[in-house]
């Protein structure tokens, strides 16, 4: 097994290289699918197969068989120059992959191509007050009643409720099974009556997430994927994928960057940061994790094309160290202000418009999303390393 | 972007071919049956209260299978692989704890391939091919990691040189064939190629080290005479220190990552045996969140190792890669295989409770190696102190 980029990959990364060059100024700053600029962008990038690279044509991607090389080569040269690389979000990240292995052929049809084209716009309905890290305990029901389910319940830390036409929700439509065979995955609007909004505002003062209530939502009952009961397995299809896009090396390679371009400026004592030993050895410690992230991405994706060892373990640990390596990279930040660092929102002196302190305190929302660090770590631990399992509490289903 | 922006993204390099080769694939499953055939925990103890250390009939099969001659080219009887291959067969030699003396020799290769003349290449490297053990003495009393600065000393009297001063630190001494000794001489760094023979057993005496699975012993070199033909100055005398650091960092990196999966192993199995307050201790989560740990600072160093390894194949092989390039890449696997073993063995001691603090129980004989691998060739904090002079904007 050689990962060699043979000549092809080398024309593939020029030809990208030319074609952003030449349409960058065509790309969104900033901007959801909301934006005109960002769907034509999308729709310009498929066109080109630089994005939903391998979604089959007739649902609205580009068609390609998979090619992860080339994947990897898009993601690097986009990341590198800085330049949107195409809609991202939870429809096309998580919802799409997930309806092309267990959707139905009219549901892919109905779906995919408005949700690739940025025209719908999913969230996620998986959290519960009482069902985080323990999510199979959800609570949600979702009753059939005639061709209807009928749901009650409510779902918490749901981002961008307040804006997706779309929910792919986890309701429990089997209340006496086991806890992980009693849930099924239902698709339906956000503008059915019964769902009310509620903004949550986290701790970087942004209002992104929600708690979503269901009063009797009404249903039809062919907006299932997959089978009655089905939903856990449903639902690991996407959290695969979810786990798999939180942490970029590229991304974190640029913020050591500008951190270091940070020491050079501050002082401390009179002497530069940037000169000080025991900041040194710190940003040396960040660096060479971040190589490692980078190598380590490289061996996820030889396993991959190896079908050598377990590719979900691999990318649960992408997970665990991408997010914690951010949150401690963009920590150092802070650390390195000094008392300026304190400053926040719209104080004059704020450095960087806040970036360190933003990332710092959203990364530790990204350690805690799609399971806390320590979640991963019993995974980790019990599926690949084999140790016994937390003997079962009494009262614990 | 200022200069350290360009000059960190400049020193990370993506190696070409991250992943192993069939070849590469094939030798490590072989490599990996032999060593846990040949090095099974008891007789890893074993050979520890032996004099040599190792057991002559397996590296006899070692050399039969090819390794000792791995890195020397073909003109020479070897394979003419690369130091990657030998690499692939030290990680699972540190998995299992196999004692050999592939280590000393391999340093002795990459001295002779780098610097000496090819009178001297044509003289050992067959040698070693066929078997003869290999060393280098590089370290001396005051236990500085710089390869340059040396009290040993060389002087010429006529056709030959003639040695002073001490070593400490040289592996596998007591069992060399032939040794690589580095002096100073006429102000610069210089290696001096001497048989054993020329040395004399009476100068060599062995050192108790914190790793009792390897032998080591200090030299004294006073009144060694050598050939002036043997010996290796100016330039070369740099590449060839140049190389062993290579070489010594890349395999120690490549054994510290055997031994972090080894002890990990060691680890995992009582923890799925033991039990504490009426339930196995593998099921707390201090012990599991630990465990995670582990193997991600295996993964870690695995990805640093081979990243480093590729990078010095494909250097080899005439791409064009940057020098500054490779030592990063060999400081960067060094600092996390080095600290993940130490963090990894420490942990499996306390994890074995009272019974981790005894003799009798298997992880302390691997932190003992971590430790060893830790000092060897810079510890953490050192190489990440050079990394900042290479990556960042020098002091000042």
């Amino acid at each position: 097994m050689d990962l060699s980029y043979g000549p092809e990959y080398e024309v593939f990364r020029d030809e990208l290289r030319a074609f952003i060059a030449a349409n960058r100024h065509l790309a969104p700053v900033a901007g959801g699918p909301r934006d005109e600029k960002a769907r034509a962008w999308q729709r310009l990038l498929i066109a080109h197969g630089y994005t939903a690279r391998t979604i089959p044509s007739e649902y609205g991607g580009a068609g390609y068989p998979p090619d992860l090389l080339k994947s990897r080569i898009i993601a690097e040269e986009f990341a590198s120059a800085r330049v949107s690389p195409g809609l991202g979000g939870q429809g096309i990240s998580m919802l799409v992959p997930t309806l092309l292995e267990m959707g139905t052929e009219q549901q892919k049809r109905d779906f995919i191509p408005s949700t690739l084209s940025g025209e719908t716009v999913w969230c996620q309905g998986y959290s519960e007050p009482g069902a985080g890290s323990d999510l199979a305990a959800l609570r949600t029901s979702a009753v059939l009643k005639g061709d209807e389910w009928i749901i009650n319940g409510q779902k918490i830390w749901t981002s961008t409720a307040h804006l997706a036409d779309w929910i792919f929700c986890l309701v429990r439509t089997e209340p006496d099974a086991p806890k992980h065979l009693g849930i099924s995955f239902l698709l339906f609007r956000m503008d059915t009556p019964g769902i009310e909004i509620r903004p949550l505002v986290d701790m970087t003062m942004n209002a992104n997430f929600n708690e979503v209530f269901f009063t009797d939502v009404r249903v039809p009952a062919h907006q299932i994927v997959g089978r009655r009961g089905d939903g856990w397995k449903v639902a690991n299809v996407i959290l695969g994928n979810e786990r798999d896009s939180l942490a970029d090396p590229n991304i974190a390679q640029a913020r050591l960057n500008a951190l270091v371009e940070l020491m050079k400026t501050e002082t401390l004592d009179g002497h530069r940061l940037i000169d000080q030993p025991i900041y040194r050895d710190r940003l040396m410690r960040i660096q060479g994790r971040v190589m490692a992230m980078k190598y380590n991405e490289l061996r996820v994706l030889s396993s991959k094309l190896n079908q050598g060892q377990d590719a979900a373990l691999a990318r649960m640990i992408v997970k665990l160290q991408g997010t914690e390596l951010r949150h401690e990279l963009e920590g150092l930040g802070i650390d390195v202000m000094g008392e300026r660092g304190l400053a926040y929102g719209a104080n004059p002196y704020l450095q960087d418009s806040g970036a360190w302190q933003v990332h710092y305190m959203f990364y530790l929302g990204l350690i805690i999303g799609g399971g806390t660090s320590q979640i991963q770590k019993n995974i980790i631990a019990e599926r690949g390393l084999g140790l016994p399992r937390e003997p079962k509490t009494a009262g614990a289903a | 972007m200022g200069h350290a922006d360009s000059a960190v993204k400049a020193s990370l390099p993506l190696s070409q071919s991250m992943s192993f080769s069939d070849e590469q694939s094939m030798l490590l499953e072989t490599a990996t049956a032999f060593c846990r055939d040949k090095s099974p925990i008891a007789t890893v103890r074993q050979r520890m209260t032996t004099d040599a250390g190792f057991d002559r009939a397996v590296w006899d099969e070692m050399v039969a299978l090819g390794w000792s001659g791995m890195a020397i080219p073909e003109r020479f009887g070897g394979s003419g692989l690369t130091l990657a291959e030998v690499a692939t067969v030290t990680e699972p030699i540190g998995r299992h704890l196999l004692a050999t003396p592939l280590f000393s020799t391999q340093l002795f290769v990459q001295a002779v391939l780098a610097g000496a003349s090819p009178t001297q290449q044509a003289l050992w490297l067959p040698k070693i091919v066929s078997g003869a053990i290999g060393t280098v003495a590089l370290f001396e009393q005051d236990g500085d990691w710089a390869l340059d600065a040396l009290a040993a000393s060389a002087r010429i009297e006529g056709n030959a040189a003639v040695l002073a001063g001490n070593k400490i630190l040289v592996g596998d001494a007591l069992q060399a064939d032939c040794f690589a000794v580095s002096v100073m001489l006429d102000g610069a760094p210089a290696l001096a190629i001497v048989p054993k023979a020329d040395i004399g057993a009476a100068r060599i005496r062995r050192e108790t080290i914190i790793d009792e699975t390897r032998r080591s012993a200090s030299l004294s070199l006073d009144g060694v005479r050598v050939p002036a033909s043997a010996l290796i100055t100016g330039e070369a005398a740099r590449k060839a220190l140049e190389a062993v650091r290579h070489a010594g960092l890349l395999l120690v990196s490549a054994e510290a990552a055997g031994g972090i999966a080894g002890v990990l192993g060691v680890v995992l199995e009582y923890l799925n045996l033991r039990k504490t307050f009426g339930r196995k201790i593998g099921s707390y989560q201090s012990l599991k969140h630990t465990c995670a740990d582990i193997l991600i600072g295996l993964e870690r160093s695995r990805s640093h190792v081979y990243h480093a390894a590729s990078l010095m194949t494909e250097a080899a092989a005439g791409s064009d890669i940057r020098a500054i390039d490779i030592d990063v890449a060999l400081r960067m696997a060094k600092v996390e295989a080095g600290d993940s073993f130490v963090f990894a063995g420490d942990r499996a001691v306390q994890f074995h409770g009272g019974f981790g603090f005894t003799w009798e129980c298997d992880a302390q004989l691997y932190l003992r190696r971590a430790l060893w691998l830790q000092y060897a060739f810079g510890d953490a904090g050192h190489h990440r102190r050079r990394l900042a002079d290479t990556l960042l904007s020098p002091v000042g």
